[in-house]
């Protein structure tokens, strides 16, 4: 077949691998090492990697290959959880903005204008100074900053697709809202909020991370990649290995969602030619 | 008009020009062998549906081909040397001062971030022009195809222009290079019909005016038949006719050529329900072996499915690419002339 | 003119948004669970101690008055003072915010070096080897953290080759510019892979576009064409969005000040939280705001400069 075609295929189904490998680390981790995470080992702290802790351990004396496996639950639940909350919702205010229009429509541009006017990190911080650090502020900031981009996102397509000829006919053979917008515009406009998921998918992780290492989200014990790398700081000259192996998971993880949502969009791209 | 034809200094030469786009692995022929020349101070036209090779044939002429197209062979002579051998800087030299283009649509051919000066002063790098002389050069450009108040204009952006100003800025622009030969690739094709006219005149007008040559790309024999002195048609990368203007209306000789004049809304003919041509143009990746207009062909016969005609001369510079052309001998044109030649429109 | 009062206009329209904005944060800071004063103070605090706290904080007053006093402390510049640090929150703020816009520029910086080439050379081999690398670059570029990059360029550049500080920006200008390339160049790293994947696809549009052609066939150099007709307008929507970054980056300043240990504001927050100190954490939050409000009133303005069809209105 045609070059393009196999090339498109490559980004896609080394992204599935990745994030297939990251789902099996995630779901079954006992596969991959008989250490506990959370185990303190006063014998061996801070011991470089071996034949007996392939990634070393850390200043409790923890397996870092064992917190690094485990810690694929939490931040794949952390990607996908902050990211599937604002993908429906503003989505569907999105939907509700464009198709409708007037002073709907007006009305969420204001609060979108509001939430646009601070920082993604800045809320997220001030959310935590509420509800005290953890994975629970970490969701809760997530999916207050998030819905904007999907909203803007689908209403720029509704606007597209509205004026299209056969959402048109479908008002003129007189369907109600409900069918047009289930039957003609979520199938036209979902593609593109997916292959923004996917992505969205990527930096809700990044955040994610970035707040537990900044100790505002994820608390330790608890493995999480970057509480892990958090930890790992006091250490940097003596043990780099505490930092560098998370640092490489959240990385790899985060190329395969991000090959994945390229991979989405060129085939996405290409049927619309 | 004939004898002009006949007697005029040939500035451009192509012979037997093939032109191939290579995508997804797949071979597109979309020029064949295509042989013409244009005189000094001549209109030539090409015809044909969108597609058809006319576009790229006019782009290969100054080598403006997409990156995945390839000039297997042929030759395109221009004042004696080959410009498919020029190097780089010298083709540069033939761009634009000797062989100028004006694109279909303004509203994309122009930079919508540059001001029309900036684009028209891009013509005088290179001449030894003090500022004083460009300005003037190109307030004279832009009063020349009728934009008013130049001066001020000239210090605008082409999205400030209306529809035919626009087409006129671009052909000011081109113009400032004083070619010798003008590539109009479609110039009427997005305007309404009051400015194509206008358009079109003041394109002949300049021509006459500049002593140029023009080659018209257009797939309305209206236009043609308003500009022209002689015409190719193109059908699938082929010339399969080509003749003086006259000639080919009143007394065309291939079965497509003739398609295209019956399909044309007139107020001559009596009848007056247009005629298209059935059927669709093969594609350019998957020409048939034999003649490429054979499968929507109403003379069409074995031989026209086996075997690939070649152009022949059936009279003095009429040419026609068909096995069977006799057949439309006697056939009604557009235009009704006895065979001698003269006209009782 | 037009610009002067487009500006004016867009003040105006920003007024209403902000204070609603700064409703919000009022209603925020005091939906902190407890008795502020008691959580400002710890479980240990006197009650004498406590009631003069309250009594400083207006926590005595109505909601009404508080937010009275709370608008009029914003429009005179009076954001109450520090608890840690026993200042004015104005002044602390001031006192820091060099640092985090200094950070700022040099991340712009680095980010206009490491994405606009590597982004038109992708553009110009678009699907060919070069444009294959920079590609997957700026993908994992994407993926990259922030905080983990910065760890391991200090762990390269200050803790094994000792080329830069570990921690802090010094005291002269050349140890605070010296300080300042290691966060910057962390900064850029996933801002530049945003930016070399647009300018890139811009590149690939203009290429191909009828005014490139228009202008091949003027016979001009290939420079003058990539430099005036692909560069030129590509950069457009390239610039538009680079400032529209550079707010990111101004966030990103959180995460960035305390990976390598710098005075900034970003830092301050975080710590201010540690701390409690929520007057400073209102104050700074206040301040993002104006800031992202700022710029994105700059962003429109230099679209409007670079591109004369956007008309400012």
């Amino acid at each position: 077949m045609n070059k393009k075609a196999i090339k498109i295929n490559v980004s896609l189904i080394i992204g599935i691998i990745i994030v297939g490998i990251a789902l099996i680390m995630a779901l079954f981790p006992s596969m991959f090492t008989n250490y506990d995470p959370e185990a303190i080992d006063a014998t061996a702290m801070l011991a470089p990697p071996s034949a007996e802790h392939i990634f070393g351990t850390d200043n409790y004396g923890r397996d870092i290959f064992a917190r690094v496996i485990y810690s694929a639950r939490i931040d794949l639940l952390i990607g996908v959880g902050a990211m599937i909350i604002p993908f429906f919702v503003g989505t569907a205010l999105g939907i509700i903005s464009g198709y409708y229009g007037g002073k709907v429509d007006a009305f969420l541009m204001r609060v979108l204008d509001i939430f646009m006017a601070f920082p993604y990190m800045v809320l997220a911080i001030a959310i935590v100074a509420i509800t005290g650090a953890g994975i629970k502020a970490l969701f809760i900031s997530m999916w207050l900053v998030g819905w904007k981009e999907y909203t803007r996102l689908v209403r720029s397509e509704v606007l597209v697709v509205k004026n299209s000829e056969y959402v048109e006919a479908a008002k003129v053979l007189g369907y109600n809202d409900l069918r047009i917008i289930v039957r003609s515009i979520i199938p036209n406009v979902l593609s593109s909020a997916i292959v923004y998921g996917a992505s969205d998918i990527v930096m809700c992780m990044m955040s994610g991370a970035a707040m537990s290492y900044l100790g505002l989200g994820v608390q330790s014990p608890t493995p999480e990649w970057g509480a892990i790398i958090s930890g790992g700081k006091a250490f940097l000259s003596i043990a780099w290995w505490i930092t560098i192996f998370p640092g490489i998971f959240l990385v790899v993880t985060g190329l395969g969602f991000s090959l994945i949502g390229d991979g989405l969009s060129d085939k996405l791209r290409q049927k619309g030619r | 008009m004939s004898d002009k034809i006949n007697t005029g200094d040939v500035l451009l030469d192509v012979k037997n020009l093939n032109v191939r786009f290579y995508s997804n692995g797949r071979e597109m022929k979309a020029v064949n062998g295509v042989s013409f020349n244009i005189k000094k101070g001549e209109t030539f036209g090409f015809v044909g549906e969108s597609g058809c090779g006319k576009s790229t044939t006019s782009r290969a002429i100054i080598r403006l081909l997409a990156e995945n197209a390839k000039i297997p062979s042929g030759e395109i002579i221009y004042k004696g040397q080959d410009i498919l051998k020029l190097s780089n800087d010298k083709l540069r030299k033939i761009r634009g001062k000797e062989i100028g283009m004006i694109f279909q649509e303004p509203m994309t051919a122009l930079n919508p971030v540059l001001t029309i000066k900036q684009q028209m002063y891009e013509q005088f790098i290179g001449t030894n022009m003090t500022k004083a002389q460009k300005e003037e050069k190109a307030v004279e450009m832009l009063r020349l195809v009728g934009i008013p108040s130049p001066e001020k204009r000239l210090k605008e952006y082409i999205h400030q222009f209306s529809g035919g100003m626009r087409q006129r800025a671009m052909i000011a622009i081109t113009l400032a290079a004083n070619p010798n030969l003008l590539i109009a690739d479609e110039p009427t094709t997005a305007l309404d019909v009051t400015i194509q006219d206008q358009i079109i005149k003041l394109i002949n007008k300049i021509k006459d005016q500049l002593g140029m040559s023009v080659l018209l790309i257009t797939h309305d024999l209206g236009v043609i038949s308003q500009m022209c002195d002689r015409v190719a048609v193109m059908y699938a990368g082929y010339f399969v006719e080509t003749a003086d203007t006259l000639t080919l209306f009143s007394v065309p000789r291939h079965p497509y050529t003739k398609g295209l004049i019956d399909a044309l809304p007139s107020t001559d003919k009596k009848d007056l329900s247009l005629k298209p041509i059935k059927g669709t143009a093969p594609s350019l990746a998957d020409l048939p072996s034999g003649c490429p207009f054979a499968p929507r062909c109403p003379y069409k016969e074995d031989k026209c499915d086996a075997e690939l005609p070649e152009m022949k001369e059936i009279s003095p510079g009429h040419m026609v690419r068909c096995h069977f052309h006799e057949k439309l001998k006697g056939a009604q044109g557009l235009i009704s002339i006895d065979e001698e030649g003269d006209n009782n429109v | 003119m037009d610009v002067l009062n487009y500006i004016l206009k867009r003040v105006l329209q920003m007024i209403p948004v902000f204070i609603i904005v700064t409703i919000l944060i009022f209603i925020l800071i005091r939906a902190i669970p407890g008795d502020p004063a008691m959580v400002m103070l710890g479980e240990r605090a006197t009650p004498e101690s406590l009631a003069a706290l309250r009594e400083k904080l207006g926590l005595n007053e109505s909601y009404i008055t508080q937010f009275l006093l709370y608008l009029k402390g914003i429009v005179t510049l009076d954001l109450g003072d520090s608890i840690k640090f026993n200042m004015p929150v104005v002044d602390l703020i001031f006192s820091r915010v060099g640092t985090t816009i200094w950070l700022t520029i040099m991340s712009t910086f680095f980010t206009v070096i490491f994405s606009f080439i590597p982004g038109y050379i992708a553009g110009i081999k678009k699907d060919k080897i070069p444009d294959q690398i920079i590609r997957l670059i700026a993908l994992i570029g994407l993926s990259v953290p922030s905080f983990w990059i910065g760890l391991v360029l200090l762990t390269l550049f200050a803790v094994q080759i000792k080329i830069f500080p570990v921690s802090g920006w010094g005291d002269t200008f050349i140890e605070h510019f010296v300080g300042l390339i290691l966060p910057s160049i962390t900064q850029a790293i996933g801002v530049s892979a945003i930016l070399i994947r647009n300018l890139r696809n811009n590149v690939v549009d203009i290429k191909n576009s009828d005014y490139v052609d228009f202008a091949k066939s003027k016979g001009i150099s290939q420079f003058r064409i990539s430099a005036f007709h692909i560069v030129r307008n590509a950069l457009i929507p390239t610039t538009t969005l680079l400032s529209l970054k550079i707010i990111a980056m101004f966030g990103g300043s959180i995460v960035i000040e305390n990976v390598f240990t710098l005075p900034g504001i970003g830092a301050l927050l975080v710590n201010s939280i540690y701390a409690r100190d929520y007057a400073v954490v209102q104050g700074i939050i206040i301040m993002f705001v104006i800031v992202v409000m700022v710029i994105n009133l700059l962003t429109d303005i230099i679209y409007s400069i670079l591109d004369p069809r956007v008309k400012l209105s």
